[in-house]
């Protein structure tokens, strides 16, 4: 409440008190205190005298006038002019909202976007909590070409905006503002009014693979199964939380870090992506060739570098993992497995181990963690083809063949996976896939769920990601 | 002064030199060594670790010796696919004179409707100072397309016939035994017409005669050739899953001169087969050949017989079709020896650029292990695009060494990294060391490199390589390193093959113990001596070996002195 309002409120209070044991004398006293008070709160001076009600004792007789006190009745008339103004003035804004309504009406009739937004920001500051205002601001500094006027509009929008039109403004705080992350608060918002919304549950899913943030994949993805607003792709992005990954993710990750330059979330998945595009790159002249090697030798650093400001990122601890365990190097894999104990919950740290021990011949030590992984991710292919290595020095041949034929079934879903064009435009015949893959890695409901899915997915001819 | 001799006082002045040079540099950088646990197989922490220097040293001598022999791919800026694959060498005694001679192939234009002015395939005749070349007086006149070559005695006649592989029908030359060749593909069935690669002679029956395995590619019209065009509409060369993939073929040898093709009917297939490289060997050492299977970007495969005749791909299952991570590589070559001393053979196989090649060390029942990076193979050969490969000991240290051919298949002259260099690595008894800048001026170069085999062609006891290169002279790589201990094989079956393919050895000498077998097919597009070469140290004056010939037979040789070659004929 504001300050003017406390002091009304209080004079009010002072007032009715007055009325009802007749008291006059100290009104004066008191409402002089009570403004007082009031003015100290707005200049945050200290105040005088506190208000107390016991201060409210002992009144002083005085005249009277049809036997209520004067200054009962100046409390009285002064309440009532206050009540009397308010009154009007609402009268005044309504009118006054309903004349800017219908300028907006008839400038957006006539496209005269400046008038428009002119219009829709009068009629905002006098009816803040009706979106359909912010919601013409919007439209008009859209047209005008202002996306971030357009967005700061749409944000000032009151807890009842429109889902639709919240969605807009995370389109545009994504793709015009290059602002992930005020796009992801938006999706969450609607998610908080709507939690079946696939839209923005899409949406979200799509932004953190962007990032290759896989927990985040994965948490908004069974997040969405929970709260039912998965949809096929969900368990496209479930299956493929560690592995898909987005050809123009460095290129967007840069625009947004040309905005945030050391935000975390922004900085990690572009080093991340630039190291994984340099293992793919082929020169094209000398210089290139020069570059490349270059900056192929500086990958350690980067990562080396970047686990220094972000010791507790997931995917930077899991990226250096899996390239030392490319390189064979178990003492480097031991030491950041040491490191990493708060990534006790992540199936990739439980992998690390397993190969950790499986290259040292501890092979029941091996089996355990992939069993941890596995527990965590149960479709972790990656897990069940080490797993199946274990299973085959352990002698197990059975298990091992249980398990080489789940980690080959996914690492042929990866690859269909990675080469659609778009998560949406993939075939049906990958979820019939993915779904006789989820039975293999007992994930039965994931596997009917698909199912029921599927009978009404037509995999789109446009390249098309969530928007 | 024979060339051995010259040979052995060359190694004189130069492990003078290496004495001297060290000796006055005590700064020289030395390999450093690691000591600690060892984190590989068991077998590995047991072998001593490699002590001393790298002394692998290749002369390259195919000026000197005459060699003058160059693989036209016959690219022309159209970017042909079919352009980037050729094309290989294989060694045989065709005069058996007791000298090596080297078989070659040849391209030339693809697009060419008139094959009667093709450049053909040539032989060399190792005249033991000089080779000569004697395509003329052969009579092979192999005017396709060549790929590869594939040498057997197939008809157990006693001298070696040559297969060679095309983008379109396969020859086979017999081998007249009087200098000349006379062509019988058709006649004996086995002119596959599809685009061939590697092939490889083995007896899959063990009836005693070769059969034959030929890796099919992709299907590919030479006369409407298929162009490729990237993002930005320029012309690239095209990725092999942009044409349909051709089925493997298994020519079965029925003894009479005739072969029937019988892949399908033995289990011999498998989905997405676009196969560059092949080996026959007894992987899991139950007596009966497995072949395993380079596939170009899709699993590998790994055939088992079932004992019953039938065949299996078991590669998934045993650990040996995709790399640790489950990616499917675009596989080109294949190596295959007992790297790790534990009794199994191990394959090694090359891929593209950005890929690693990938070192599978067989643990026995146990499967096979992806231990590249374990090993030190991961990231040197991660900006290459390998071929052809050879795994022996080329300096008879006891330690295997691995070399590689290299060379992009991108010939638009835009890419620097076409012609690349060729690699060696030396086995430390942990990790794979490269050795390549200290292993002669050849590894300087940089060239388009493809098929690569091995034998001794100038009969001094070590293993010499044939590389073939596009568009560059064909190295003849002449073995200069020091020799440790070491010990040659060549079999003659009178039961089995002629050629001995498939005998099985196990050397012991002292503390020493170690496994070989005489495969059929491996490298890339190529075919080896049939002989085998073994080297240790520490082991005494003498050896005894355990033969198992492929239909079963055992073969005892107690006390045979080190440092010969012995012709072993079949009890």
């Amino acid at each position: 409440m504001s300050w003017v309002g406390r002091c009304c409120k209080r004079l009010s209070v002072i007032a009715l008190y007055d009325m009802l044991s007749f008291h006059s004398e100290p009104l004066a006293t008191e409402s002089q205190v009570i403004v007082t008070n009031c003015l100290a709160m707005k200049s945050r001076l200290p105040k005088t005298k506190k208000f107390n009600r016991h201060n409210l004792q002992n009144p002083v007789a005085s005249k009277t006038f049809l036997g209520v006190r004067p200054r009962i009745w100046l409390a009285f008339l002064s309440i009532s002019l206050v009540g009397l103004g308010l009154l009007v003035y609402q009268w005044q804004n309504s009118s006054e909202a309903r004349r800017l309504e219908e300028a907006c009406s008839f400038a957006k009739d006539s496209q005269d976007w400046p008038k428009l937004e002119q219009f829709a920001v009068k009629w905002g500051l006098l009816q803040p909590t009706r979106f359909e205002p912010f919601i013409l601001a919007a439209q008009a500094a859209e047209q005008l070409g202002d996306k971030a006027r357009t967005a700061a509009y749409l944000l000032e929008m009151p807890t009842n905006a429109p889902v639709p039109v919240l969605l807009q403004l995370s389109y545009i705080q994504y793709q015009d503002l290059y602002d992930p992350v005020g796009s992801i608060k938006t999706c969450e918002r609607v998610l908080q009014r709507e939690p079946k919304n696939s839209e923005a549950h899409e949406r979200l899913l799509f932004f953190w693979t962007m990032a290759r943030n896989t927990p985040k994949i994965r948490q908004e993805a069974n997040r969405g199964i929970r709260e039912g607003s998965a949809t096929i792709v969900t368990y496209a992005y479930l299956f493929g939380a560690e592995k898909l990954r987005f050809k123009d993710a460095l290129e967007t990750n840069r625009r947004w870090l040309a905005k945030s330059p050391k935000e975390e979330l922004f900085l990690v998945p572009a080093v991340l992506s630039h190291i994984s595009l340099l293992a793919r790159s082929e020169p094209n002249n000398p210089t290139e060739e020069a570059d490349l090697l270059e900056m192929r030798m500086k990958v350690d650093s980067d990562l080396k570098r970047l686990s220094e400001d972000f010791p507790s990122n997931r995917e930077v601890i899991a990226a250096r993992l899996e390239r030392e365990m490319e390189r064979g190097n178990d003492e480097a894999v031991e030491i950041l497995l040491s490191g990493a104990q708060k990534m006790e919950d992540d199936n990739r740290l439980w992998r690390a181990k397993a190969w950790l021990h499986s290259l040292r011949g501890e092979n029941p030590k091996a089996k355990d963690a992939c069993d941890v992984a596995i527990r965590l991710v149960p479709m972790d292919w990656q897990a069940y083809l080490l797993r199946a290595t274990v299973f085959r020095q352990l002698g197990n041949l059975a298990a091992a063949e249980k398990d080489s034929k789940i980690g080959y079934q996914g690492s042929e879903l990866t690859q269909q996976l990675n080469s659609s064009s778009k998560v949406f435009s993939l075939e049906s015949n990958f979820y019939e896939r993915l779904a006789s893959f989820a039975e293999l890695c007992d994930q039965s409901k994931i596997a009917s769920s698909i199912r029921v899915q599927l009978k009404n997915y037509v995999p789109s001819v446009t390249p098309n990601e969530p928007k | 002064m024979s060339r051995s001799e010259l040979k052995g006082f060359h190694r004189s002045i130069l492990g003078l030199a290496l004495l001297i040079q060290f000796g006055c540099n005590p700064s020289t950088k030395k390999p450093t060594l690691e000591t600690s646990p060892t984190s590989g197989s068991d077998s590995a922490q047991k072998q001593a670790l490699k002590t001393d220097l790298p002394k692998i040293l290749f002369e390259e001598v195919h000026g000197l010796l005459g060699l003058d022999h160059t693989y036209l791919n016959g690219e022309r800026g159209q970017l042909l696919f079919v352009e980037s694959f050729g094309g290989g060498s294989g060694w045989l005694d065709y005069d058996r004179d007791g000298k090596l001679d080297l078989y070659l192939n040849q391209g030339g234009d693809a697009t060419q409707v008139d094959m009667s002015a093709a450049p053909l395939d040539q032989l060399f005749r190792n005249r033991g100072d000089r080779f000569e070349n004697v395509t003329a007086s052969s009579l092979i006149r192999e005017r396709g397309y060549s790929q590869g070559v594939a040498v057997a005695d197939f008809d157990n006649d006693g001298f070696d016939d040559i297969y060679v592989t095309n983008v379109g029908a396969n020859t086979l030359w017999h081998n007249c035994g009087d200098g000349t060749f006379i062509e019988i593909g058709e006649r004996a069935g086995v002119a596959d017409p599809n685009w061939s690669a590697s092939a490889a002679w083995f007896d899959l029956d063990l009836d005693g005669d070769l059969d034959l395995y030929v890796c099919n590619y992709v299907e590919y019209d030479l006369l409407h050739p298929v162009q490729c065009l990237n993002e930005k509409g320029q012309l690239v060369v095209c990725n092999p899953k942009r044409f349909e993939p051709t089925a493997d073929a298994c020519y079965i040898n029925q003894g009479d001169g005739n072969f029937i093709e019988r892949a399908k009917a033995l289990g011999l297939n498998g989905p997405d087969n676009r196969a560059l490289g092949v080996v026959a060997a007894d992987f899991n050492r139950d007596g009966l050949v497995d072949i395993y299977v380079a596939n170009d970007a899709t699993p590998n495969f790994l055939f088992m017989s079932d004992g019953t005749g039938a065949y299996q791909d078991r590669a998934k299952l045993l650990g040996c079709a995709v790399d640790r991570r489950g990616q499917p590589q675009a596989s080109m070559g294949l190596a295959v020896n007992d790297y790790d001393r534990n009794g199994f053979l191990d394959i090694y196989s090359t891929h593209f650029f950005s890929e690693s090649n990938t070192l599978y060390s067989n643990l026995g029942e146990a499967g096979f292990q992806d231990v590249t990076g374990n090993t030190g193979l991961h990231e040197p050969t991660l900006d290459r695009l390998a071929f052809g490969t050879v795994m022996q000991d080329f300096d008879a240290d006891g330690h295997m060494d691995l070399f590689v051919a290299n060379g992009h298949v991108d010939n638009s002259g835009q890419n620097p990294n076409q012609s690349m260099r060729p690699q060696l690595f030396s086995w430390t008894g942990k990790k794979w060391l490269n050795v390549s800048s200290e292993s002669g001026k050849y590894f300087d170069g940089r060239y388009i490199g493809r098929g690569v085999s091995q034998g001794d062609f100038d009969g001094d006891g070590d293993v010499d390589l044939v590389v073939t290169h596009q568009n560059k002279p064909t190295a003849l790589l002449r073995n200069d390193s020091p020799q440790g201990t070491w010990l040659s094989l060549s079999f003659s079956g009178t039961k089995s093959n002629r050629n001995g393919v498939g005998c099985c050895v196990t050397l012991t000498s002292g503390e020493v113990s170690l496994y070989q077998e005489l495969v059929g097919g491996s490298s890339y597009c190529s075919s080896h001596q049939a002989r085998l070469f073994f080297g240790f140290e520490g082991g005494d004056e003498t050896c005894d070996l355990k033969i198992r010939w492929p239909n079963g037979t055992l073969q005892f040789l107690a006390n045979l002195r080190v440092k010969q070659h012995f012709f072993v004929m079949e009890p």
